[in-house]
């Protein structure tokens, strides 16, 4: 669906290169994600991508065709949720959503379907000028898949949203997926890209470090132990014992006849999986 | 979605955006109240000044009448659209659009073009409503379509160099005062008026003031005038390209 080799782009002026030799490649019917701390370099590689910026250097290849061979045809197939919000603040939500929905010749859905979705029926003509920002931010994903995109950009989808609405996102994101949607996720959000992507990508300093299942990265770098507490006469005991021959191990099997306060996997997570790759948080 | 497809909804956006703000609808009606206060308040005036203090406005009638067929339209039309424009780039509207089979490209183009479309329509009835010190048809229509390159540049004046609406209201004055500074060569004599030329609309007055005189010439400042001005609009245009590719 999206291929991308050797992509280097720097700002007119820049000393340094934004992202510097990107390579990486998109399956169809994926969820794919860019994660990386602000500055890393992943809205750049967004803004190539959805061919916002110009005078990079490299190959990108995009459903099958370079994307310097795309015109405006490009974005019939292609939609993009922005960090922020940008509509005209002077319409409602749906002359915002009829009025792009006019601009694509394929089928569309009806503002009031996606509005729905994103819950903001009850507020289709209002207009967005008196939204507040988490609305704003939802009328732009929705606007977002109104032409049913073959390959979709999201950046930073949940960002601003409250957990209702942050996961009612991510159903809608699955369920485009299910139909066959491409997703390209830019995030800093570890929690929604281990919830979502199916192989995620760690940038920094605009360089990939490592592209990878979140599942196969967390087995890589997390430790594949049971921390097992209990009570004591004093106050509480952990104990670690290997998942390897867990059901045979007596230690492990006696613990569990004591009086246990709590029992936790060792699994790391994505967030951990990022510091101990990139050796950089994500701030 | 062909190009009229696309431009008939920016249409339909533009008219429901304009209808919505009364400041940018109040501007749009400047042009013609201004226009109709010429036609009957201006020979009201001359008769005031000849009798009382003998002075003739009639010989400046042309001066009058160029201002408000070349300038007030164009300029008005102009930056009515350059609001728009200005919002779109504050909005972010403008990034939204470019991931959509509008494009950077076809937007600016036609958002450059409305205000002169516009004022195509409006240069040629803001002179016919004034109805004073006008040239001769052919001249009127040539220039008027000539003058129409002003509303473009007046758009992307205020998009341009204004980062928000109070800074785009200083703006405003600005294109007005400037555009006022030509009118200071009918004061000069030849060849020093020419200094007036470095201000592009100067070659279009001169072109009005010319034909509306009688003269022949007019043709030969009015090419001049379709020239700088062009270069003029070609400029401010690259300028906003650049100004919102660095946005981005």
């Amino acid at each position: 669906m999206l291929e991308v080799k050797k992509l280097d782009f720097t700002y007119p002026g820049a000393a340094q290169p934004a992202i510097s030799g990107l390579g990486f490649e998109v399956r169809e019917g994926e969820v794919f994600g860019l994660l990386g701390p602000s500055g890393a370099g992943k809205s750049t590689t967004q803004g190539v991508l959805i061919g916002l910026l110009e005078g990079w250097r490299g190959s990108v290849e995009a459903m099958g065709r370079p994307l310097s061979q795309w015109g405006a045809d490009y974005y019939e197939h292609v939609g993009v949720s922005f960090e922020m919000p940008n509509h005209f603040l002077k319409l409602t939500a749906r002359e915002n959503l009829d009025y792009f929905r006019s601009l694509y010749a394929s089928e569309t859905f009806r503002a009031e379907e996606v509005l729905e979705q994103v819950g903001l029926a009850n507020s289709v003509d209002v207009r967005v000028s008196e939204f507040s920002k988490g609305m704003k931010n939802r009328l732009t994903f929705a606007r977002s898949f109104l032409h049913r995109p073959k390959l979709w950009f999201l950046d930073e989808p949940t960002a601003g949203l409250d957990p209702v609405n942050a996961r009612n996102i991510r159903n809608i994101v699955r369920q485009r997926q299910a139909e066959g949607t491409t997703v390209v996720l830019t995030t800093h959000n570890m929690q929604l890209a281990d919830d979502l992507c199916d192989r995620v990508g760690f940038i920094v300093d605009g360089q990939l470090r490592v592209v990878e299942a979140p599942e196969v990265l967390k087995r890589r770098y997390g430790r594949r132990a049971v921390r097992v507490t209990t009570e004591t006469a004093t106050g509480a005991q952990d104990h670690e014992f290997s998942l390897a021959g867990l059901a045979d191990n007596s230690e492990f099997l006696a613990t569990l006849r004591q009086t246990v306060r709590s029992i936790h996997s060792e699994e790391t997570t994505l967030e951990d999986v990022f510091i101990q790759v990139t050796g950089t948080r994500l701030t | 979605m062909t190009w009229l497809e696309i431009t008939r909804g920016l249409v339909v956006t533009d008219v429901k955006q304009i209808s919505r703000d009364r400041f940018l609808g109040f501007v749009l009606g400047y042009s013609i109240v201004l226009a109709v206060a010429v036609r009957f308040g201006v020979p009201r005036l001359a008769v005031v000044l000849m009798d009382q203090y003998g002075i003739d406005l009639v010989p400046y009638y042309s001066l009058i009448s160029s201002f408000v067929a070349l300038t007030m339209g164009s300029g008005m039309v102009g930056l009515v659209l350059g609001f728009l424009l200005l919002e779109a780039r504050e909005t972010r509207v403008i990034e939204a659009l470019s991931v959509s089979p509008v494009t950077f490209e076809r937007f600016l183009s036609y958002r450059v073009a409305l205000p002169m479309v516009l004022a195509l329509g409006l240069n040629p009835l803001c002179a016919w409503i004034a109805g004073i010190g006008l040239p001769a048809l052919g001249p009127l229509l040539a220039l008027s379509v000539v003058g129409v390159l002003f509303a473009g540049i007046a758009t992307l004046t205020l998009a341009t160099f204004a980062d928000n609406k109070i800074q785009a209201f200083a703006v405003m004055k600005l294109v007005s005062g400037t555009s006022m500074v030509p009118l200071a060569a009918k004061f000069m004599p030849e060849p020093a008026q020419y200094l007036c030329g470095l201000f592009p609309p100067y070659w279009l007055f001169k072109a009005w003031w010319v034909a509306a005189d009688g003269g022949a010439t007019w043709w030969i400042y009015a090419v001049v005038g379709a020239i700088t001005n062009t270069l003029l609009l070609k400029w401010m245009k690259r300028r906003f390209e650049r100004l919102v590719h660095k946005g981005s």
